[in-house]
């Protein structure tokens, strides 16, 4: 970070976090992230003023386009996709001279010493100091080609001022083995420091507003442990099927699209122990320490811990849907699972025996996501054999999408001469108590890297320990021929995921 | 956004105690008629408001519904009046709005305090036994701060964080030395917030950014003349904005300089300061512009000697809907960046100190520098 801490203009200004100057290289420009995401947010940093103005986007693809050509597409694609859908001229007009494209090709080398010159050029023209962000936003296939053309063409660690860093989206890897190779073939040509493995939900406000909720509240740590809690349910459900991504879909499937990755960094908040301070250092530490202590799921017992399913046809929000194997570029025959429900356990101190029920799937009768803790029932003795049935667990919820928010059910008196209990909701809105809107995930994720901070990217350990927890499923089921589609679009998912709690006496919450 | 309920009191006997009671049965009330039963009681904090008359209140009114709609608040609002009969009364509303996003409509409450007289010095009691515990108190004193008025000196002493507006300063100089004095004044314990200051926010801002790029940062060491230029009260041509005196008071104080003289020439004011052996000039000018609104800054530019001499300017367009930046180091490097520039109004300002907690020494030692300079004018 610059010497922002040496401007005597800067204190008290609030803004706490001011970004250095520098280009961002978008490989994939003509993709669709780039116009549907990156471009725009990283125009709306701008219009804030969150970026300097020595700042620069270089669109890096093979499709022949001029820097015109390319700028004329980038306006259309903040019309289009911003929040605003508006661009104001004048502002957009001192936005588009700091952007530039270059037509090549990542396998290419000749690609980058252009790029090389070409970068030179901006740092005179626009006062980008050197420094770089490369953005990865092309075809996983290519992540390995590109961070080695950058390496041997001397862009990942350059001689003399400036720094450099590099953003990869995902997925990271289809596998354990491929992710290692991926992480190695990284490292080969950057430090770890250089590296910003994106994971979307880690940019989401709740996600974030969870730390702070669990360790800025001391009336939850003390009971956030196996003492108090039964088990935890964490649901992340999509109502929509694969829309026109079916083709990737159908080689990926939810364990590895959203369970591996997304699931694991939510229920990593929800288990870690208190980092020693805010930074991406202990922060991750202890994201990937309580991960470590995930019960390995043995092969050979696969379906004692895991429930996969396949939507079949059905309807989804009065409408109706498609079955899975009848979607656009899928298999008529596809495996892919579309639904899948685990139980881990965690072997550390906190979280002996306390079992954690995570689910994700697509084409669920509504979008959620969701952790309810679910607390131990209280001693039933001080009531009445009646009175006592009544009695339920308390339940903290933490919504994550939509309508963020917390609620807790806590059992309260019905007025009148006899006991009776009847539960109710205390509820917190993030929306009703705070009437701002959060930031989209790519604007935070973005200005992050720019200013250095790794704290809401997935380090090496992690995307790895992903795949380590998830590859004894994967394997299994392999092996076995799933009877799928087995769950109807618009329902709650296979009966197997309700039979996985209702042996242990538990139920699925429906959120 | 509608107003449930409104019960006015007329009673010379006001009672705190009854006043809690109709809160309790509006939201009881409020419960009912939901048939969901969904709606949402939010407050983080007691917001005071005190109008001096009751012209304003119909605009200050339209204000809290909307800072409340973001920062959901028991508002206490004191009307006065000096000129009427001595009278005080009091009654409660509420006002719900459905945040976007969200299908429950979350309601706050009010209670509006109109007195007149000799009894408005009652009014402070009053809203001091209806504030909600443990949660805290805002005020926003809608006049000029005065040190020794009783109704002032018992508001702030009950809050947390008070908000004025030096841009409603009818004389900045005497106004402002009697701001600096609220501040400099040991018993004050509560965190003043500007209105005016937090406009100046978006200039700070971009000001300061040129310097955190550490190829320029050095210059700021170098810099020996700052223009700013602002559109002067139409009342008062001569009258100097108060807001370019805070940021001329912001820049002196940051930057450790001593004033040694000023002078009025022209309508424009040129302060002479020491920057350790160097010397710096300061100029308040009127601008020239006349699309630019009366009392805004048109214009700030720094100007630094170096081997290659560098210029920083932050305009605003003259439709106040952007804000241009512009770097020049020689002849070779010019930048120019244009932003949005949404002047914000009253009520987003308003939401926006209230999301700050503790005290602003840095917008406290711009308000000393400030007055300082104004002084050396004037005298
Ligand atoms: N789209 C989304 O919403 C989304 C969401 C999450 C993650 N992601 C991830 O983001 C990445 C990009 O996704 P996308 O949807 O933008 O993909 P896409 O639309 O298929 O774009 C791929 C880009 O790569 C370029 N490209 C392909 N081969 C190239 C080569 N040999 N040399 C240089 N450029 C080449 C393509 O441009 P040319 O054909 O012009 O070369 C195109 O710009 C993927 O890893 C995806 O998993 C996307």
């Amino acid at each position: 970070m610059t010497s922002t801490n040496d401007n005597p203009l800067r204190e008290g200004v609030r803004l706490e976090r001011t970004a250095d100057p520098c280009t961002v290289i978008i490989f994939g420009a003509s993709g669709d992230l780039t116009k549907r995401k990156l471009v725009p947010a990283l125009y709306r940093l701008t219009q804030e003023g969150l970026l300097p103005a020595e700042f620069a986007i270089l669109g890096f693809a093979r499709s022949k386009m001029s820097h015109d050509e390319f700028r004329a597409r980038m306006k259309d694609a903040i019309a289009t996709y911003s929040e605003a859908k508006s661009v104001d001229e004048t502002v957009w007009e001192s936005f588009a001279k700091g952007i530039y494209y270059l037509a090549g090709d990542i396998n290419n080398p000749e690609s980058y010493k252009e790029m090389s010159a070409l970068l030179d050029q901006i740092d005179g023209e626009r006062g980008t100091a050197g420094n770089r962000v490369f953005y990865l936003s092309t075809s996983p296939t290519f992540y390995s080609e590109a961070v080695a053309q950058l390496g041997a063409a001397g862009l990942a660690r350059p001689e003399g001022k400036g720094w450099t860093r590099i953003i990869i989206e995902k997925p990271f890897g289809h596998s354990l083995e491929s992710a290692r190779e991926l992480n190695v073939d990284v490292a080969k040509v950057f430090n770890e420091d250089q590296v910003y493995r994106i994971d979307h939900y880690l940019g989401k406000e709740t996600v974030q507003n969870l730390m702070v909720f669990r360790f800025a509240n001391g009336i939850f740590e003390p009971i956030w442990n196996r003492r108090y809690i039964d088990h935890v349910q964490i649901t992340n459900a999509e109502s929509i099927g694969v829309e026109d991504r079916g083709g990737y879909y159908d080689t990926s499937g939810v364990l590895r699209d959203m369970i591996q990755n997304h699931v694991f960094q939510v229920l990593s908040h929800v288990v870690m122990e208190p980092p020693m301070e805010f930074s991406a250092g202990e922060v991750r530490d202890e994201k990937i320490k309580a991960m470590r202590a995930v019960r390995p799921i043995p092969r050979d017992r696969v379906n004692e811990f895991v429930v996969r399913g396949q939507y079949g046809p059905g309807s989804v929000g009065g409408k109706s849907a498609a079955g899975y194997r009848e979607e656009k570029d899928v298999k008529p025959e596809s495996a892919t699972e579309t639904y899948a429900a685990l139980k881990l356990y965690f072997d550390n101190w906190r979280w002996a025996g306390v079992p954690f029920y995570l689910r994700s799937a697509k084409r669920m009768p509504k979008r959620v996501t969701e952790i309810a803790i679910h607390f131990k029932q209280a001693p039933h003795m001080l009531f009445s054999e009646t009175t006592a049935q009544q009695i339920e667990p308390n339940v903290l919820v933490v919504r994550i999408q939509p309508d963020e928010g917390i609620t807790m059910r806590i059992g309260a008196k019905v007025p009148g001469q006899v006991t009776r209990i009847r539960w109710v909701n205390m509820d917190f809105r993030y929306g009703a108590s705070f009437g701002v809107a959060s930031p989209e995930a790519y604007e935070r994720l973005l200005l992050d890297c720019i200013l250095g901070d790794a704290t809401l990217y997935a380090r090496r350990d992690m995307t790895e320990r992903g795949w380590e927890i998830v590859m004894p499923i994967l394997e299994a089921w392999q092996e076995a021929k799933p009877d799928f589609p087995n769950y109807e679009a618009g329902s709650w998912g296979p009966k197997a995921a309700d039979d996985l709690l209702e042996r242990e006496g538990r139920r699925w919450r429906r959120p | 956004m509608n107003t449930m309920s409104e019960q006015p009191r007329q009673s010379p006997d006001i009672n705190v105690g009854m006043i809690e009671r109709e809160l309790t049965s509006l939201w009881k009330a409020a419960g009912e008629e939901d048939e969901q039963g969904g709606i949402i009681r939010a407050c983080l904090m007691n917001l005071l408001v005190y109008v001096p008359d009751d012209q304003l209140a119909g605009e200050v009114d339209e204000i809290i519904t909307e800072v409340t709609a973001e920062h959901p608040s028991r508002a206490l609002l004191i009307i006065a009046d000096p000129e009427a009969e001595p009278f005080i009364e009091a009654h409660v509303s509420s006002r719900c709005t459905i945040p976007s996003g969200m299908s429950k409509q979350v309601c706050c409450e009010q209670v509006t305090i109109s007195a007149g007289g000799s009894l408005i010095g009652e009014a402070p009691s009053v809203v001091t036994a209806l504030l909600l515990s443990d949660l805290p108190v805002c005020l926003w004193w809608h006049a000029a701060p005065r040190l020794g008025d009783k109704t002032f000196e018992r508001l702030v002493a009950a809050s947390d964080r008070v908000i004025i507006d030096s841009a409603d300063f009818t004389n900045p100089h005497e106004d402002m030395a009697a701001l600096a004095a609220v501040l400099g004044d040991d018993s004050t314990r509560a965190a003043f917030s500007d209105l005016n200051w937090a406009r100046l926010t978006p200039w700070r801002s971009l000001v300061a950014g040129f310097y955190d790029v550490a190829e320029y940062r050095p210059l700021l060491d170098r810099l020996e003349r700052v223009l700013i230029e602002y559109a002067p009260p139409p009342e008062d041509r001569d009258a100097i904005s108060s807001r370019s005196a805070l940021l001329a008071g912001w820049l002196t104080s940051r930057l450790g300089w001593k004033l040694e003289s000023a002078a009025r020439k022209d309508g424009s004011s040129v302060f002479e300061l020491r920057a350790g052996e160097r010397k710096v000039s300061v100029e308040l000018v009127p601008t020239s512009d006349p699309a630019i609104k009366p009392r805004l800054i048109a214009r700030v530019t720094l100007e630094s000697a170096a081997e290659t001499a560098a210029s920083f300017k932050v305009a605003r367009s003259a439709d106040g809907s952007r804000i241009e930046t512009h770097v020049a180091i020689g002849e070779e490097r010019h930048i120019q960046r244009v932003l949005g520039y949404d002047d914000r109004s009253e009520s987003a300002l308003i939401g926006r100190e209230l999301e700050i907690l503790g005290r602003d020494r840095v917008y406290e030692q711009a308000v000393i520098s400030a007055g300082e300079m104004l002084n050396a004018i004037s005298s």
